[in-house]
């Protein structure tokens, strides 16, 4: 094997988790150099798909500890620390836009705390944070709660913006100390509030862009369903938030970032029930040797 | 009758039935899968590992030694007894499925 197709091997390899690419890498290069041609330079197109292939899935397995159920947990957990960048990020984006008092900035930075703690992994913190944030927007919508019983709307950003995933985190960190996360995903919700609010502070245009963006991650999670199944229900946990919203303003009759209508939360749904199905199902599979 | 697993892939099954001769290392059993399944059955590396890694977390192949040759290293890989009978039960159940359909075909051809 000559140097050239030897480095963008290796460069295919980073694909595989760091403690299985440590034990394995020069084993696999051996049986890549055995396979190639002499004057080969570049990776073959079948064999680079397999080695993106079982490192992906090998990821999403090493994650969920080798079985479905133990992907479907992770999954959920992924979908709840979506949930808490999603709040984090909607609070620092409100504040920027002046939007805010001090209490909600107080909220926004207990959102971005708790996804700080997210990240790190563990249990306590986690806990203790995510169920700080979610106490600190009860008590904020309070008044509107007690006052306006009958605004499902606040009930619903309250139950499933804020309680849902510090319910969730706890529930998943009584099963076992939660792994961390990367930081790189607070960009999924911040991108459509960088893209909108960058181009123009427009509640029409953030609620499309958002729209936009949760379509084509919808899509992104069901092409990977074959390889990771996580990312489908994640994006199914995280859509929680918005159905309900919308179910909301349609029953309420009140516009909520779209006119009130039966059909958005209706599509939503479809999509996130479609995805959670097709995720559990999907790692019975994956697990499957 | 009844299965104690779900089938195997066919990748799987192939490699698994390409250690029943003895410990071979990556390269080979890319070469005796693809011997024993008549050229159907073309492993890339990323497939063969992929699936040995879970065979080993399954107890169904184990490491049997390396070596270092021309600078590289070679792990050779053996099926367990668990192993054994795993990919004996997926020959039957295999066996079993065709020899339902061959039958089936005998009896429409016996009617043509």
């Amino acid at each position: 094997m000559n140097s050239d197709l030897e480095r963008r091997y290796r460069w295919l390899l980073r694909i595989y988790p760091d403690a299985y690419r440590a034990d394995h890498e020069d084993e696999i290069m051996s049986t890549l150099a055995e396979v190639s041609r002499e004057d080969q330079r570049w990776p073959s197109g079948r064999e680079a798909r397999a080695l993106l292939a079982a490192g992906i899935r090998l990821r999403a397995l090493t994650a969920g500890g080798g079985s479905p159920t133990g992907l479907v947990v992770d999954g959920l957990h992924l979908g709840s620390v979506l949930l808490v960048a999603g709040n984090a990020v909607g609070a620092v984006f409100a504040a920027y836009a002046g939007n805010s008092d001090r209490w909600h900035v107080a909220l926004g930075l207990a959102w971005v705390f708790a996804f700080a703690t997210l990240v790190r992994g563990g249990w306590i913190l986690p806990v203790a944070a995510a169920a700080a944030a979610a106490a600190l927007a009860v008590w904020l919508s309070y008044d509107a709660l007690v006052a306006q019983p009958a605004q499902w709307f606040a009930w619903a950003q309250v139950a499933a913006g804020a309680l849902l995933p510090a319910v969730l985190i706890a529930v998943l960190a009584h099963r076992r100390p939660l792994p961390g996360r990367s930081p790189l995903l607070l960009l999924v919700p911040a991108v459509p509030y960088a893209l909108a609010m960058g181009i123009v502070v427009s509640p029409f245009f953030l609620t499309s862009t958002l729209f936009a963006v949760l379509v084509v991650v919808s899509g992104i999670a069901l092409l990977a369903l074959p390889l990771d199944p996580r990312p489908a229900i994640a994006v199914a946990v995280f859509l929680v938030p918005t159905i309900s919203l919308l179910i909301a303003g349609a029953a309420q009759n009140v516009a909520l970032w779209v006119e009130p209508s039966w059909t958005w939360p209706s599509v939503w749904a479809l999509i996130c029930v479609t995805l959670a199905t097709s995720g559990v199902r999907a790692s019975r599979r994956v697990a499957r040797i | 009758m009844a299965l104690s697993r779900p089938a195997l892939r066919e990748p799987t099954y192939f490699i698994l039935a390409s250690l029943l001769d003895g410990p071979l290392h990556g390269y080979g059993v890319i070469k005796q899968a693809e011997l024993l399944s008549d050229g159907r059955v073309r492993l890339a590396a990323g497939t063969l590992y992929g699936a040995l890694d879970r065979l080993m977390a399954d107890g169904l192949v184990e490491e049997r030694g390396r070596e270092v040759v021309e600078g590289r290293e070679r792990r050779y890989y053996a099926l367990t007894d668990a192993g054994h009978a795993v990919l004996a039960e997926e020959a039957q159940r295999l066996a079993a499925s065709s020899q339902a359909v061959l039958l089936r075909l005998d009896a429409v051809r016996g009617m043509a």
